[in-house]
């Protein structure tokens, strides 16, 4: 089945396995073996070798984020302000996606600038998310953030340690739960 | 007998002790250090400044907190240079500045009057990979550059197993500058790198209003201006979440400068408490007090105003043991003479404002070297551009003649012997100059911070030429 999928499809779909230990389990039963066979090393994808993730771009994280948590690509408009009037005071443009490449280019390691993106992000207008009161199965809105941002489920670990933190933590709620994942080298790697 | 620091470092390196301040010292080695200094600040007057500019304060005085205003270089007489001499056409906007000091920052250290630098381009991010590392080069100005030896940074964190957090390299200009922030020795390499930042790039109000979601706001005097909110707890609940999904994550391609989990964290409530100010004051205040009056009396920062700022605030927040300043202001002369003389008021203001901030912070006072030097000095001669009734026109750099070589350093803290030296004969195979260099300003940082040695052996194993410590100007 691996071979047939894409290969991070697979890439994924074998740490996510590895990470569940149902390969360490599957191996059990051979550990009674006697007979050991000589076997060529062997690979899974079609490219030989294995690769470490590489870091996205911060235009590609700016652009990723915006579609994942806003749901629209970035854009140009023209920021105002007014006096109590109504009377315009300044006008200048606001091109999101290259204002804040701009920002986190000019860190060494974008990720602490990142997180606070997201967590403006998240505060947005444009982002309505549910008190944690409000969420009767966090279980199930875990499950959704994990689909919606990784394209997967999250383990059994995983579930268990966000709903126990979900539990235990009055900080942890929705907008924590979609910051861990964005911030995650998974999210922010390819 | 008496030891001075001269004393010990000498019969160190004749008793071959050399390795004391090496990168495998173990902690209880550096208690022997013989400076008082604990921290080492590099400000890099970067842009390009010329010695007569500066010293010889040939247009006026410009730069009266650090050398007051007799001339300090010969050739330019020896009365007061009176003030800096804007043309009389010029749109000088209203500057900012205080009142100069009535004795100049320059009595109170140890000003190298004819430091030389001697090798490699007199260009922006060649000058200041040099301020890092120590090291003359020709690096490219690319954004995959590298510092062309190990720097300050990796020096110091290595030897002393430090967080990202102890060494900063701050700079006016971003994208290639990143360059600074490590080299790609193998040895040392991205993982002991400074934590670079360009406060210009990164300090902007643009980031609270574009994440808003709104695209007015109304200045009723009610409605707070728009803020992040991110707050230390909710960061520490979903880093440990973060924790949870990167365990089972491969480690990342290495090969880039990361900040660790905690590292990361810190500087993210270091950011957050600046955008998350409603005043909008954590992106530069008033009370900052250097830069461009602006209509209706508010403060607008240049980018080297921002920058000192910021690593004002830095250095409160973390004392890091290492740091580095890259500013900026003054390259505007390429096209404008007068904005040149206008940079060099600014960033004499901004080196005053930060060596006072440091001596009267806890923790940094009398225990930080801090050492201020041109990354390279401006050709001899003008290049036509926008010409002044004065005679003046731009000034560009990069050819190599004597202006743009012929630099000076001045050095602060507790370790230095207030006075100003010119020293020649200075030896050493390779060194045509006679005089004391640019490289040797990094070397006595270097080994202020206990990784002279360190320094040494890594340029020299690059084959290059290593920089000396300045003996002359230790107490």
């Amino acid at each position: 089945m691996l071979s047939r999928l894409p290969l991070s499809s697979a890439r994924r779909a074998l740490r996510t396995l590895l990470a569940l230990g149902c390969l360490a389990t599957a191996a059990v039963p051979l550990a009674g073996c006697t007979t050991t066979y000589e076997m060529d090393s062997f690979t899974v994808g079609d490219d030989g070798t294995d690769r470490a993730p590489e870091p996205i771009s911060n235009s590609q994280f700016v652009r990723g984020v915006y579609v994942d948590v806003l749901g629209r690509a970035p854009d140009v408009y023209e920021y105002t302000f007014k006096d109590a009037s109504g009377a315009e005071l300044l006008a200048f443009p606001i091109q999101e996606q290259k204002n804040l490449v701009d920002v986190l280019d000019g860190m060494g390691d974008p990720a602490p600038m990142r997180a606070v993106l997201c967590a403006g992000l998240l505060g947005s207008a444009e982002v309505s998310l549910p008190e944690k009161a409000e969420v009767t199965d966090p279980a199930g809105f875990i499950r959704q953030q994990f689909r919606t941002l990784l394209g997967r489920e999250p383990n059994t670990y995983e579930l268990s340690a966000f709903e126990q933190a979900w539990a235990d933590s009055e900080a942890t709620g929705p907008r924590t739960v979609i910051r861990a994942i964005l911030g995650s080298q998974e999210y922010q790697s390819r | 007998m008496t030891w001075s620091r001269r004393s010990f470092l000498r019969a160190a390196s004749a008793l071959g002790l050399g390795a004391l301040a090496g990168p495998f010292v173990p902690r209880p080695a550096r208690a022997a250090s013989p400076f008082k200094a604990k921290r080492v600040v590099v400000v890099g007057v970067a842009g390009g400044l010329r010695l007569s500019e500066s010293l010889g304060m040939a247009e006026g005085a410009t730069m009266p907190n650090l050398f007051g205003d007799i001339p300090l270089v010969p050739g330019f007489g020896d009365s007061p240079a009176g003030a800096p001499q804007f043309a009389p056409e010029y749109p000088l906007p209203p500057l900012a500045t205080p009142t100069p000091l009535q004795t100049p920052l320059y009595t109170q250290g140890a000003l190298v009057t004819n430091l030389r630098y001697a090798e490699g381009s007199p260009g922006h991010l060649q000058g200041s990979a040099c301020l890092v590392s120590g090291a003359y080069n020709n690096i490219d100005n690319r954004a995959d550059a590298r510092a062309p030896s190990p720097t300050l940074f990796e020096l110091y964190r290595r030897a002393n197993n430090a967080p990202a957090t102890d060494a900063w390299c701050l700079s006016v200009l971003s994208g290639f500058f990143r360059a600074l922030q490590s080299s790609d020795d193998p040895e040392y390499g991205p993982r002991f790198g400074g934590t670079w930042l360009s406060p210009p790039a990164v300090m902007t109000p643009i980031v609270p209003l574009a994440l808003s979601g709104d695209r007015e706001f109304t200045l009723d005097g009610k409605s707070p201006l728009p803020t992040v909110g991110d707050h230390s707890d909710e960061i520490q609940a979903a880093r440990a979440l973060t924790r949870v999904l990167d365990g089972n994550a491969p480690a990342p391609a290495k090969g880039a400068f990361r900040l660790s989990p905690d590292e990361s964290d810190a500087v993210e409530e270091h950011l957050a408490a600046i955008f998350g100010d409603p005043t909008f004051n954590g992106y530069f205040p008033d009370s900052f007090g250097i830069g461009i009056q602006g209509q209706g009396g508010d403060l607008q920062g240049t980018g080297d105003a921002i920058t000192t700022y910021h690593a004002e605030r830095i250095l409160k927040r973390f004392q890091p043991h290492v740091m580095m300043l890259s500013l900026f202001d003054v390259d505007q002369a390429h096209a404008d003479f007068n904005a040149y003389l206008m940079g060099q008021v600014l960033v004499d203001a901004c080196v005053r404002h930060l060596w006072e901030t440091i001596q009267s912070t806890d923790g940094l006072k009398d225990e930080t070297a801090l050492i201020v030097l041109p990354e390279h000095g401006r050709q001899l001669f003008f290049n036509g551009n926008n010409p002044d009734s004065l005679g003046r026109s731009g000034l560009d750099h990069g050819g190599g003649d004597d202006g743009d070589r012929d630099v000076w350093m001045l050095a602060l803290g507790p370790d230095f012997k207030p006075g100003v030296y010119s020293p020649t004969g200075v030896e050493q195979e390779g060194r045509t100059s006679g005089r004391y260099e640019t490289i040797d300003a990094i070397a006595t940082a270097a080994t202020i911070l206990g990784t002279g040695d360190a320094m040494k052996s890594a340029l020299e194993d690059r084959d290059l030429r290593p920089g000396l410590l300045i003996e002359d100007i230790l107490q």
